[in-house]
């Protein structure tokens, strides 16, 4: 190895990068060359005087005047800026309120009549049936003559998963 | 006890005080070495804590925080170095070979000791500069700085070496000047 050789590999020899026969050359002409020990010695030295340069003082009061501007900075943007995590919330919810939509407005519902449960469950009287079960008839007669009702009951349940869903980011 | 950079995220105000406390002499130093103007060093210190804190939610708890600050201080200082058309190679030119570093104003010889080094290192080309800085005073590796700064790794070992040559060329010239 010559001196411009070593001078190529120096800094990935003083970093420990380098292996094998390469390292091996480079260690020979380290110890047979005065001119690059004298170089390679002033790099190190180099390298170590900068390291030991301590960081600047911050100035005087700097905490003190910044830490306001954070606390602003923070309530105006963390607890009001959209996240990924959200934009997902918000999407599922309007597929959510879009499937009963779809069900019971698109015509999902009156498939659900052509099985005949639905039908079956409205026909019956109320002092056949248990408490909960006359809830859920009126309920579904009431869902079958107002199909509209059905979209502001999807809607409602939307808006109140992303207002709580808002919440719950924008404070945990 | 919780991570600080969950409970940024999670608002608690006594993490605001530990972000400053922990990394403001990270932020300084390295606006030391490439913004020269003193007067903006607070104002733009200030604006990288800021970005910090608008930034949190994009922060990847897999990364390191000190790392991801970092990386905001350096970018912030670039945007800022090229929205001002600030010359980078304008301080190259302010150090002659002939100026006296001596430690004279400096009663203490590692003190003064420092700032001839540091003097020296300012009067390099910003692009060696910062890489130095960022390889010896401030310990980053060298995959960390590729990272922080875009560049392959080859590229930023030799700004590194030729760096480490010009200040020592420089220092060496000093060396003659002061004895003269």
């Amino acid at each position: 190895m010559n001196c411009k050789e070593f001078d190529n590999w120096v800094y990935s020899y003083f970093e420990g990068e380098l292996e094998g026969d390469l390292k091996i050359s480079m260690d020979k002409h380290l110890a047979d060359c005065e001119r690059c020990r004298r170089e390679y010695a002033a790099l190190k030295s180099l390298a170590s005087s900068l390291s030991s340069i301590k960081l600047p003082e911050v100035p005087p009061g700097f905490i003190q005047r910044t830490l306001p501007k954070l606390h602003i900075t923070y309530n105006l943007t963390q607890q009001s800026k959209p996240t990924w995590k959200m934009f997902w919330l918000i999407a599922a919810s309007i597929l959510f309120g879009g499937l009963i939509v779809g069900v019971f407005y698109l015509g999902g519902f009156a498939k659900l009549q052509n099985l005949g449960f639905i039908d079956k469950l409205m026909k019956i009287s109320p002092g056949e049936l248990g408490s909960w079960q006359v809830y859920l008839s009126i309920f579904l007669k009431v869902l079958v003559q107002n199909p509209y009702y059905v979209m502001f009951i999807a809607i409602f349940i939307s808006v109140t998963s992303i207002l709580w869903i808002r919440k719950k980011l924008a404070y945990n | 006890m919780e991570k600080l950079e969950s409970r940024l995220k999670n608002g608690k105000p006594e993490a605001f005080r530990e972000l400053l406390e922990e990394y403001s002499p990270m932020v300084f130093s390295l606006i030391d070495r490439m913004i020269f103007d003193r007067t903006i060093r607070e104002d733009l210190a200030q604006e990288i804590f800021i970005k910090v804190i608008e930034n949190l939610q994009s922060f990847r708890e897999d990364s390191k925080l000190s790392t991801w600050i970092y990386t905001i201080t350096y970018r912030h200082l670039i945007d800022h170095l090229r929205r001002t058309r600030h010359d980078p190679m304008e301080k190259t030119e302010s150090l002659e070979p002939t100026m006296s570093l001596s430690t004279q104003d400096h009663p203490e010889p590692l003190e003064g000791q420092r700032n001839a080094m540091l003097k020296i290192l300012d009067a390099i080309p910003e692009k060696y500069r910062i890489v130095i800085t960022m390889r010896y005073l401030h310990e980053r590796s060298i995959k960390d700085i590729s990272r922080i700064t875009d560049l392959p790794e080859g590229t930023v070992k030799v700004r590194i070496h030729r760096g480490l040559r010009l200040l020592r060329k420089k220092s060496h010239l000093m060396e003659i000047s002061n004895e003269l």
